[in-house]
């Protein structure tokens, strides 16, 4: 176990037995990471940051259940995910009984989003507009740097699924992205 | 193009192929032009990614989400037991008798003081500002720990929480979990001109905050409700997987009420929060 794994079982044990400054301290630790990874997957800091409160409201509410059987930040990821998930299924459901497809009006905050998301705009665009489980695995494994495996516990699936995603996920993107070098058009989704 | 081959273009896309593999990898992605591609694809996506930075909070998001958060550990915090009346009224009594402390030490120390340090009359009246002060400070901690800090009704988005039985405040300590009181859950849109539409994200947003625990579930309070609520709320039935369904109260949406309901569902509990129009029974916003 990792020094920062080891303080994470800490504080969270610590924040059980009633002391509420060591959520925060916990919080303070990952919020940044876990902020990275909702705006990366919202696209914008609002709903970001919405996201990130969810996340740590749900850590919070359910911070009992965690078993120490993965680290806390795998689990915390997992559920920083699942909530990305869950918003940008209510915001469609949300755009979908507003009106038809494809009359949605522009989101006013997105161009604030494209210039805050620290992604250069054509990257930015090229990543929201793959599947969103395939944006999950390239956020984790090429934008936070984990392995394959701690992706693949964050994600619940197998390691070959996330691999696959991530496979994938590039090539759709560098489709996106127009790649100068290749002439893959676009690959298929599933 | 071969399953196996992805691994080999990943490898090689990423650089983590050893030297004595390398050669022969690249001989067999050259061999196929639809591996070269793929290769292509793999590196202008990592290069691009490779060129983003680690997004971080801004400090006016900190600082929202750790309030957020403080309000939250606030309210849902461990149980510690309230403190009885008499331990309430021996704090009240310690936080005076600090205060008498320090006039004491102003009006017989300080003189002392002066005489031996030449102090003037600025002085003694800065000292006694400054006591003063603190009285007033250590007043106001006595009575914050007598009566809490929190109340629902403070959140300044527009709206407050009212009680049905009386016009006090309910009280949040920042140390205990709150006592579900159902004369507390009505929500109501505070100062709602013609026009102006309440902000039920917020509301939302603020119910998902406190959790739908905190309300009562709408069994218990059925018996309160009038025969078309109940029949609006029965005719726009929730998620079916919901575990309590919650009654929050009613907003007015441009001269129509909208009954306001929360309902937890789904594997992390996600609480959803419904806008119903009470006269259609239809749904009209859902968060």
């Amino acid at each position: 176990m990792t020094h920062r794994a080891a303080q994470d079982v800490d504080l969270l044990q610590r924040f059980l037995a009633g002391d509420g400054r060591a959520f925060e301290e916990l919080m303070g630790a990952h919020e940044d990471r876990v902020f990275g990874v909702c705006l990366r997957m919202m696209r914008d800091r609002e709903a970001a940051l919405d996201a990130v409160q969810e996340t740590f409201l749900t850590v919070f509410r359910k911070a009992d259940r965690y078993k120490a059987e993965a680290a806390f930040s795998t689990w915390l990821y997992r559920v920083a995910v699942n909530t990305c998930y869950d918003m940008l299924r209510r915001a469609k459901r949300r755009s979908a009984d507003a009106m038809p497809e494809g009359l949605e009006p522009a989101d006013p905050k997105a161009a604030d989003g494209y210039l805050s998301a620290e992604l250069r705009p054509d990257i930015e665009t090229a990543l929201q507009a793959i599947p969103v489980e395939f944006r999950a695995a390239i956020v984790l494994v090429d934008l936070e740097g984990l392995a394959l495996e701690t992706a693949a516990d964050m994600l619940g699936v197998p390691v070959g699924t996330v691999k696959s995603r991530v496979f994938r996920g590039r090539r759709l993107l560098a489709a996106h992205l127009g790649n100068p070098h290749g002439t893959s058009g676009h690959p298929r989704v599933d | 193009m071969h399953e196996h081959d992805d691994d080999i273009i990943m490898a090689l896309a990423e650089g983590t192929f050893e030297p004595d593999v390398l050669a022969p990898a690249l001989a067999e992605v050259s061999e196929c032009p639809e591996c070269a591609t793929a290769l292509a694809d793999q590196k202008v996506a990592l290069a691009a990614m490779r060129s983003a930075q680690a997004p971080v909070l801004d400090d006016l998001e900190r600082a929202r989400l750790h309030r957020t958060m403080r309000e939250a550990l606030g309210i849902e915090a461990p149980v510690v037991a309230e403190p009885s009346r008499h331990e309430r009224s021996y704090r009240r009594l310690a936080a005076l008798g600090s205060v008498a402390a320090v006039l004491i030490g102003v009006v017989v120390v300080a003189p002392y003081l002066n005489l031996l340090g030449g102090g003037g009359a600025d002085d003694s009246a800065a000292t006694t500002t400054a006591a003063a002060a603190e009285e007033r400070a250590a007043i106001q901690r006595a009575d914050t720990l007598a009566d809490g800090e929190n109340s629902l009704g403070a959140g300044g988005d527009g709206f407050e929480t009212t009680s049905e039985a009386g016009g006090e405040s309910p009280e949040l300590s920042s140390t205990s979990a709150p006592a579900l009181a159902p004369e507390f859950r009505v929500l109501q849109w505070r100062g709602s001109p013609l026009g102006s539409e309440p902000d039920l994200a917020s509301l939302a947003r603020r119910i998902r905050l406190q959790g739908s625990g905190l309300f009562a579930p709408l069994d218990d309070d059925s018996a309160h409700l009038s025969d078309a609520t109940a029949n609006c709320l029965a005719a726009s039935s929730p998620d079916p997987e919901a575990a309590t369904v919650s009654l929050i109260g009613t907003v007015d949406v441009e001269g129509t009420a909208a009954l306001i309901v929360a309902y937890v569902a789904g594997d992390f509990e996600e609480v959803t929060v419904l806008a119903i129009d009470e006269t259609t029974c239809r749904v009209v916003a859902k968060y």
